[in-house]
């Protein structure tokens, strides 16, 4: 099995988790048929938050580390993004690369932060919902099914008399589940399989993120 | 116990430096400096015999061109074999004193001088080499030690004259002993260090070592015949067989194990550990020399291209509680410089669980 080793782009970004590295593979993948500087970007997967700071130090002392010229990190902001991005910016300060190196924007905390800027509370999961809710495109999502998704989880919540700790999940693959194309999938796969419209305005935040790291590695 | 190396100006190292630990693992592409490294320590230990030079290059497969000139001996230990420039080597051991080893042309003696010619009509070297023949001037210190001197080529040999010596008997006197893949100690020496090892009560040791290997081995002896020692292995068939005459890998797992354990508060250095062993004997190889190793106080030093060794030295010195004794350097090599690249034991557990290549 071939081992992870850096593959010479000067732009590094770093997403937690394989699903999410995915993702973010399949959409930069569309982003490079409409700009081609993004295929300056290398995405690799960090692993879980807590294994960062390691990730950091190894990933500098790497064969080809000296080649890049830009880092990011993408992570999800969970129940608390204040906790999320205090972690992310400990990682890089005991990661022992000179801060210089990382992007102008250094980490996106998903979903996406608010209209005001802030960071909010939540997942990818959060994201994809968000894109599948907004587009209006039938080709990419039957409102029906995502509407009656949505009434499964709120029935087994009222049936069982709890709340699910993290519905934006049970909702997405209910979803997935209910489709022929996309059962049984991860989000990774699903975005693959063209799951999400990548010209989604949920998604211009992060697309504005990812033209932020390609810049710092122009000429 | 050495905690720090820096080469200057030696083979491809122009600057360099890096931390020991008392088990240090070196990786890095081919070219990258790994051997020259461990030639570099073998070199402080054995520059008071003036065929170190031949050592080396017999380290090198380099014995069967003629090789009495500066050209051949000197220059190529040298960074751009440019000997006017001082090469330095310092081992820095943990109460911070240092062991250094500096060499350089020595430029105020001539090289036409009488001898030289002399060496001219009298040997086969080619008239009008005489000019490219020159005395080495080398510096050495170390706790205890101040010595300096010249060496030269003349007829044939290399000569060592000290200008300097340590009137002093020394107790710095440490044992470091090479292992490259092709190498094996002779059947005379290790029979020497196994009788050793018999009359300190370590016999068990080595029996458990072979039983890793050959379960059916039950007894290790020397055996004289002639007028040369052999160890032989004892099966529980009653069978007796000369070791020699067992696997490759057996053998080189003894020759290493018996070093290591007659080389009590020594070095040993082995190239390319790996060769010899099939992927899933590394962690028990390990375990063996990882335990001996540390009980031995004998720093290792050694060299790797392989992930599964890697791997197997994590698992192994984790089992025997060993893992902190670890550290895995990375030599990566760019126009300008040998650069180390550190990794604690951490980081490298971490980075092999995650399959990231850190070779």
């Amino acid at each position: 099995m071939s081992k992870i080793s850096l593959n010479g782009n000067p732009a590094l970004l770093l997403c937690e988790g394989i699903d999410e590295a995915k993702f973010l593979i399949y959409y930069i993948q569309y982003l490079i048929k409409c700009d081609s500087s993004f295929n300056k970007i290398e995405v690799l997967d960090f692993g879980g938050v807590r294994d960062l700071t390691k990730y950091l130090q190894i990933l500098s002392q790497q064969d080809g580390f000296e080649k890049v010229r830009t880092i990011a990190i993408i992570r999800d902001a969970e129940n608390d993004w204040e906790a999320a991005l205090q972690s992310v910016e400990n990682s890089i300060n005991h990661s022992g690369i000179d801060k210089k190196l990382f992007s102008d924007r250094p980490y996106y905390l998903l979903p996406m932060p608010k209209k005001d800027g802030v960071w909010q509370n939540g997942t990818l999961e959060n994201l994809c919902l968000d894109i599948l809710n907004m587009n209006v495109n039938d080709n990419f999502v039957n409102y029906s099914t995502l509407n009656y998704s949505r009434e499964y989880i709120y029935n087994i919540e009222k049936k069982n008399n709890y709340n699910l700790s993290r519905q934006h999940k049970n909702l997405l693959h209910a979803y997935f589940s209910a489709t022929n194309r996309f059962v049984n999938m991860k989000i990774g796969e699903a975005a693959r399989a063209q799951a999400f419209d990548w010209d989604s305005k949920n998604l211009s935040n992060l697309r504005e993120f990812l033209n932020v790291l390609v810049d710092c590695c122009r000429e | 116990m050495f905690k720090k190396i820096i080469l200057k100006n030696f083979r491809g190292f122009k600057d360099f430096e890096s931390p020991l630990t008392p088990i240090t693992i070196f990786g890095g592409k081919n070219n990258s400096g790994k051997s020259s490294l461990l030639e570099a320590i073998l070199f402080v230990f054995s520059h008071h015999d003036p065929n170190c030079f031949f050592q080396m290059n017999f380290l090198r497969h380099m014995n069967d061109q003629p090789l009495f000139t500066p050209e051949r001996l000197w220059e190529p230990l040298f960074y751009n074999f440019d000997t006017t420039q001082k090469l330095n080597i310092i081992l820095e051991n943990d109460k911070s004193k240092n062991n250094e080893l500096v060499l350089q042309k020595n430029v105020s003696i001539s090289s036409n001088n009488e001898s030289n010619v002399n060496d001219v009509k009298n040997t086969f070297i080619q008239t009008g080499t005489a000019a490219f023949n020159y005395p080495l001037q080398f510096s050495y210190q170390s706790e205890n030690i101040v010595e300096k001197g010249n060496y030269s080529i003349f007829n044939n040999t290399v000569n060592i004259n000290y200008t300097k010596k340590n009137e002093k008997d020394s107790a710095n006197f440490k044992i470091v002993l090479i292992f490259k893949p092709e190498t094996m100690m002779s059947a005379n020496l290790l029979a020497q260090w196994f009788g050793q090892l018999v009359l300190n009560d370590k016999k068990e040791l080595i029996i458990k070592a072979l039983r890793v290997f050959d379960n059916n081995i039950i007894d290790v002896q020397t055996i004289v015949k002639g007028a040369f020692g052999y160890l032989y292995a004892t099966f529980d068939d009653g069978r007796k067989m000369p070791v020699s005459y067992m696997g490759d890998g057996i053998n080189r797992m003894l020759n290493m194990l018996l070093g290591i354990m007659s080389a009590p508060n020594g070095v040993v250095l082995i190239d390319e550990m790996e060769n010899g062993f099939h992927y899933s004997m590394y962690q028990k190889l390990w375990e063996i020399l990882g335990t001996a190793a540390i009980e031995n106080n004998c720093q290792l030093i050694i060299n790797t291209h392989s992930w599964d060794l890697l791997n197997g030295a994590v698992k192994g010195l984790k089992n025997d509680g060993l893992l902190d004794k670890l550290s895995y350097v990375r030599l990566g090599k760019s126009a300008e410089e040998i650069k180390a690249h550190i990794f604690d034991n951490s980081l490298v557990e971490f980075a092999l669980k995650n399959e990231m290549e850190v070779r």
